[in-house]
């Protein structure tokens, strides 16, 4: 199952403990050296979609300012998905700095 | 976050599905509070223009357990996006078209294209509204629609600024109605609908086409205008089954359209279908370039869905 990229980073925002939403769209442009910035649209999105699949789901609720704060937990599953999609990253790159390497040498075809 | 703000943000959130306000709003509209500093007054472009994308992959997404009611809404508000889309693109054709004439957006009556993307975006706006207010706008809608009927009675019946006097239209039109119906009887995203939501709805093109047809006797019969009602009735009937097939009340005008190009190029062997020129056959399959688009990232989104929870 392929996660497209704010999903991936969503999951890995999660590692470390529950967040909430702005928590979580704050974590994600801290690991990822703001590359990657979160539109709330797209943040809630990505929620619904990997609540739905069981990757993460809801672990409690604050009232601050008498607003609801929902905060969300990674899933045994969504580690696991999390873990296979840096794997495949992982190996990409492998793949692409191995093709450098050799465009890089001289006479090597490109 | 300034009140002005958060009910502005609140009714882009009301184009959410039900289902997903209630796990999402509060805490979306909290996020949105945070993100915003207490200056701003109106929704920052990116955050709106995110929300707009999030109502429509989140309406464009076949739910598991969905009730046809959620169908229904998600289908109609589907719909009337994409009517707006092809009322904006008949309007930008239009443009296109006179400025190689060099004469800048000249038509007979360049006003009523402007209304009629007008009244579609009412009509639009109008769905997260209250009953009353979809009500009267569906009602203008209505009423509208059966107005172009009368434009070819010049005389009789001057027809005002506001009334598109272009009969190739009538299919956008009827699938306007048809929304306009469905608009009247949505009541908590249409889980209520009662008896008489499927049969109005069904019937709602037949009197602008018939309307058209008696109005313009001399050029257009009966035989012409069928295939129009027939394609649009189908098209309600299976709209309850899946959004997608909702978007069919207003691409009614695809299948036909290609039909009337295959008349031009085959030179009159389907002699059920439209006999018009060239050009307006091309200016209809411009119109329903963003239908087949939007159907088809309706698809492959439905489809990723899909994969997302395949085990």
């Amino acid at each position: 199952m392929a996660l497209q990229q704010p999903a991936v980073f969503v999951l890995a925002s999660l590692l470390d403990g529950p967040l909430h939403g702005y928590g979580i769209k704050q974590r994600c442009e801290e690991i990822s050296g703001g590359r990657v910035r979160l539109a709330i649209g797209t943040l809630y999105g990505a929620i619904d979609r990997l609540g739905d699949a069981g990757l993460l789901e809801f672990d409690h609720e604050d009232i601050v300012e008498g607003r609801a704060r929902r905060y969300y937990r990674i899933t045994t599953k969504g580690r696991e998905a999390v873990a296979s999609e840096a794997t495949a990253m992982s190996q990409a790159a492998d793949i692409i700095h191995a093709r450098l390497r050799l465009s890089a040498v001289p006479g090597a075809s490109p | 976050m300034n009140r002005d703000l958060e009910r502005r943000y609140r009714r882009m959130l009301a184009w959410y599905p039900e289902d997903f306000r209630a796990e999402h709003e509060a805490a979306m509209l909290d996020c949105l509070h945070e993100a915003s500093p207490p200056s701003r007054r109106w929704p920052a472009p990116r955050e709106g223009a995110s929300l707009l994308a999030g109502v429509i992959r989140a309406r464009g997404r076949a739910r598991v357990g969905s009730s046809s009611g959620d169908v229904w809404a998600s289908g109609l508000r589907i719909g009337a996006f994409l009517a707006l889309g092809i009322q904006m693109a008949l309007c930008v054709q239009r443009w296109n078209y006179d400025w190689s004439h060099r004469a800048v957006f000249l038509t007979d009556k360049p006003q009523s294209q402007l209304m009629n993307l007008v009244w579609t975006a009412a009509l639009i706006a109008a769905l997260p509204l209250g009953r009353r207010v979809r009500l009267a706008a569906a009602w203008a809608a209505a009423v509208m629609a059966c107005l172009t009927a009368l434009y070819s009675f010049p005389e009789q019946f001057p027809s005002p600024f506001f009334v598109n006097g272009v009969w190739r239209l009538l299919p956008l039109v009827a699938g306007l109605v048809v929304p306009a119906v469905l608009v009247v009887h949505l009541r908590r995203g249409l889980e209520s609908h009662n008896r008489w939501t499927l049969p109005m709805a069904l019937v709602a093109p037949v009197p602008v086409a018939l309307g058209v047809v008696v109005a313009d006797a001399g050029t257009i019969d009966v035989v012409q205008v069928i295939p129009y009602v027939v394609l649009i009735t189908i098209a309600v009937a299976l709209a309850p089954l899946d959004p997608r097939l909702a978007i069919a009340c207003t691409v009614a005008v695809l299948p036909l359209a290609l039909l009337e190009l295959g008349q031009e190029l085959r030179s009159g062997v389907l002699p059920w279908a439209y006999s018009v020129a060239n050009v307006e056959a091309t200016e209809i399959l411009t119109a329903v370039a963003p239908f087949i688009i939007l159907a088809g990232v309706s698809f492959s989104r439905a489809r990723a869905w899909q994969r997302l929870h395949s085990p």
